[in-house]
């Protein structure tokens, strides 16, 4: 409803068009919402803003007393309300409805330039385009399109930016990969000349114990005959003699049978043949043998922890006597006179037993210790004692360990000893003799 | 216990005395005196005839298909010299049809046809539950040998086996079928009845550097890739010192560790090919075919990743025996691998016999090239899709 005294009235004072549009709006507010719910959101909206603008008897703010500002925060409010009940449309339909009723008091000119202010961006659009100079129109389009343009610029910056960076990677990415592959292949035929190398020398090693096999057993022939008598009666001095150059000749031997040995292991001549196997025979059986050894140095043999009704292990009995025979005389030869050398068997984890032989001779020294298993080597203390050994004796127990599925370890401290540990399968079956070639 | 099978080794410098030995290892320990069919897998040092006939010799006319390898493996392990590995294998309720395709070098297609044409005609009409198929890879395409044995089986066929090596020489390989030696050709045995097979493939490669197109190839002549010789991709990555080398020696080879993988439908890991040899004007040939347009990586092996899988492999084909009871073990694992692990190739086997059993029968060898059906690997009863493979383990276990 209109304040009539303000109906004929064209005015050109500026400031009235705003308030006429204001006071329209309001009006409009208040026929969809009711002047209550209306008066709230208008002072909800100033509190907002910590603005206070002055107020009239019914509440409201005194239209002919607000500035730009206020009667652009109460167009905000009434039209977030009028969105939220009615949706965009609508409510730019309302504005445009209060403009076309305020163009018969005022000119456009006057309404452009009072009530476009106060309107929010993105009201009566068509109206502004429809009013606005062509002048004004290509301005504010100029004004969009630059500031697009350095949007779109920036981000074109930032995209050139991401790729360059991302090449680079890749570029890093690349050369690393052929770096690598680079250094792969060289390492795989660095390792494949190792082990060709390695093979010669086996090959060397070989031939040399095969040669000196027959004249060996041909001294030891030659002795036997010596000795027994068989070419004349010896005295007593050049028998003495002569037996020493057969114990000699029997070492040589010996050397010659552990070379031999490991490069069957080597070339897999050697073949396995998986049994059930009684640990405990086994020793007792390399005991007997070793036994004169022993007493000679004085060393006692404890084999106590052996369990009457010890489980079977699954293995190739031959091989496996090797392995005690190995350790065993290793520990008897590195032992001082009078030491002690214990055999313990446990069983270890359900599914195998533990065996620990354990001296307290000459031990291994901790910068030796790595090289322990390795073919031919004897550590610095071992050879000092200048007694026999091949250096292939645990090399060739560990690859019998190895071979049954077990692991061979140990613990040394120069002078104080070694203790060597190797777990063995345990049989899986109690069914007697299954060759792993055989399925039944 | 209708399954029964058996592994003879033998080695040495007499060829028959070789063949022979390892025959009579064989039937002695299979406990009967006749075996139903016999898996030789023999060093391609020895003379080829003198070993058949040394086999032969023992086992008479008993059904006999193999090849010779890159490596013999037994349930002992990888067998560290040249030797003959024989599996002895008697199973009543199993009937074998073996065949032969001659001439893959005049079409790798026809020869693989060839091999199944003669198959079909001896089963005439029997329900094919597996097909083991023994190739040649250095006269011809190994995945067109499998198409073409697919053409006349079917595709409800598994198709296992592996490509005929010769101790990394790429020169000539060796196929027996009976007693006869063939070199070049394709032969293979279906077995029909009452038996339960499971396979398991798996390579383990990884991709490493950029993708190339392929945008020349032909077959399995690969001529360009990203428009320059394809020779190009391995000089760049070997360095100018190793490239020197790649234009004497045969590129298998230097190669072989690291192949060519491309991505395939049904699969999870990359289908890899190998590189076998190269030519004058840079263009490589492939132990099959990749097709003009695919993106292709280069693929370096991990001996992690390698026996990682190989374990897979081996339960993917235990799984598939569904709860049968294993009784004989196949590997075809690819030569690259054996020297991927190097003196420590015991422990790709090892682990696989940790799946499967420690004592079950198994015999094997290191090939060119592997077949086996692609990633979904059950396939009994439901369309398989056999393909020809590059550096996997391929595991092959026979059950019932």
């Amino acid at each position: 409803m209109f304040n009539s005294s303000h109906q004929n009235k064209k005015t050109t004072q500026a400031k009235d068009a705003a308030v006429q549009f204001c006071f329209l709006l309001v009006e409009h507010a208040k026929s969809m919402f009711g002047s209550l719910r209306v008066r709230d959101v208008i002072t909800s909206a100033f509190s907002l803003r910590q603005t206070s603008p002055r107020v009239g008897s019914d509440g409201f703010p005194l239209l002919e007393e607000a500035d730009e500002d206020t009667m652009r925060v109460l167009v905000i409010g009434i039209s977030n309300e009028c969105i939220k009940a009615f949706g965009f449309s609508f409510t730019d339909s309302v504005f445009e409805k209060a403009v076309s009723q305020l163009s018969k008091q005022f000119s456009e000119e006057v309404i452009v330039h009072e009530v476009a202010p106060i309107v929010p961006s993105g009201f009566l659009e068509e109206w502004k385009i429809k009013t606005l100079s062509k002048e004004e129109l290509t301005r504010m389009v100029n004004e969009k399109t630059v500031a697009l343009q350095k949007l779109n610029d920036e981000l074109e910056g930032k995209i050139a930016d991401r790729t360059k960076e991302q090449q680079e990677l890749i570029f890093e990415q690349e050369r690393a990969a052929h770096i690598l592959v680079r250094r792969d292949s060289e390492l795989m035929q660095a390792n494949e000349q190792l082990r060709k190398l390695d093979d010669v020398k086996s090959g060397f090693i070989s031939v040399v114990a095969h040669q000196l096999r027959t004249p060996l057993s041909g001294i030891k022939w030659t002795l036997n005959l010596l000795i027994n008598g068989d070419l004349g009666v010896l005295s007593t001095e050049q028998k003495t003699f002569l037996m020493k150059a057969y114990e000699s000749n029997d070492r040589m031997i010996s050397l010659v049978n552990d070379m031999l040995g490991a490069d069957r292991i080597e070339s897999g001549k050697v073949r396995y043949i998986f049994q059930p196997v009684q640990l405990i025979d086994i020793v007792d059986n390399v005991l007997f043998e070793l036994l004169p050894q022993a007493n000679a140095k004085g060393i006692a043999i404890d084999f106590s922890t052996k369990p009457l009704d010890a489980p079977k292990v699954r293995g190739d009995a031959e091989k496996i006597r090797a392995v005690f025979q190995n350790l065993l005389d290793n520990a008897i030869k590195y032992s001082k006179p009078s030491g002690h050398i214990k055999i313990s068997l446990l069983l270890h984890s359900q599914k195998e037993v533990l065996v620990e032989v354990k001296d307290d001779g000459i031990g291994i020294p901790k910068e030796q210790q790595q090289n322990i298993f390795n073919r031919f080597f004897r550590a610095q203390n071992a050879v000092k004692l200048e007694t026999d050994g091949s250096g292939l004796g645990l090399f060739i127990v560990k690859n019998i360990v190895e071979r049954h599925g077990g692991k061979i370890a140990f613990e040394s401290e120069e002078g104080k000893g070694v203790t060597f540990s190797f777990t063995l399968p345990l049989a899986t079956s109690t069914v007697p003799a299954t060759d792993p070639d055989v399925s039944t | 216990m209708s399954i029964k099978a058996s592994v003879g080794l033998s080695q040495g410098d007499d060829s028959h005395a070789v063949g022979a030995n390892a025959a009579q290892e064989a039937l002695e320990r299979l406990g009967v005196p006749k075996a139903d069919i016999l898996f030789v897998f023999s060093s391609s040092q020895y003379d080829q005839e003198k070993m058949l006939a040394g086999i032969r010799s023992v086992t008479m006319d008993t059904l006999l298909v193999g090849c010779s390898t890159a490596g013999e493996i037994t349930t002992e392990g990888p067998v560290p010299r040249a030797s003959v590995a024989i599996m002895a294998v008697k199973a009543d309720g199993v009937s074998f049809f073996a065949g032969v395709g001659e001439l893959i070098g005049e079409g790798a297609h026809q020869a693989g046809a060839a091999l199944a044409d003669s198959i079909t005609k001896q089963a005439q009409g029997a329900t094919l539950g597996a097909c083991i198929m023994l190739s040649d890879v250095i006269t011809g395409n190994g995945a067109d040998v499998v198409k073409g044995a697919i053409s006349g089986l079917g595709d409800l066929v598994p198709i296992v086996g592996g490509a005929a090596g010769d101790d990394f020489e790429f020169r000539q390989t060796f196929q027996y079928l009976n007693d006869k030696v063939y070199s070049g050709a394709v032969v293979g045995v279906a077995l029909s009845g009452a038996f339960k097979m499971g396979t398991g493939v798996r390579h383990g490669w990884i991709p490493i550097g950029l993708p190339k197109r392929v945008t020349r190839s032909e077959g399995s002549v690969l001529h360009e890739l990203d428009g320059r010789p394809a020779i190009s991709l391995y000089e760049e990555y070997f360095g100018p010192e190793q490239a020197a080398e790649l234009k004497q020696e045969t590129l298998a080879r230097l190669a072989i560790m690291y192949p060519l993988g491309m991505r395939v439908k049904g699969s999870d890991e990359f289908l890899i090919r190998d590189p076998i040899f190269a030519n004058a004007t840079g263009s490589i040939t492939c132990a099959a075919e990749i097709p003009e347009g695919s993106d292709i990586r280069l693929m370096i092996g991990s001996r992690e990743e390698a026996l990682r899988v190989a374990r897979e492999a081996a339960a993917n084909a235990l799984a598939q025996l569904a709860g049968a009871t294993p009784k004989a073990v196949i590997i075809f694992s690819s030569v690259a691998r054996s020297k991927l692990f190097g003196e420590r190739n015991g422990e790709e086997i090892n682990v696989v016999q940790e799946i499967v059993g420690q004592d079950i029968p198994l015999v094997g060898f290191y090939t060119y090239g592997e077949h086996a059906p692609l990633g979904k690997e059950v396939c009994i009863g439901e369309h398989c899709n056999s393909v020809f493979h590059n550096e996997t383990i391929v595991v092959v276990i026979l059950g019932e």
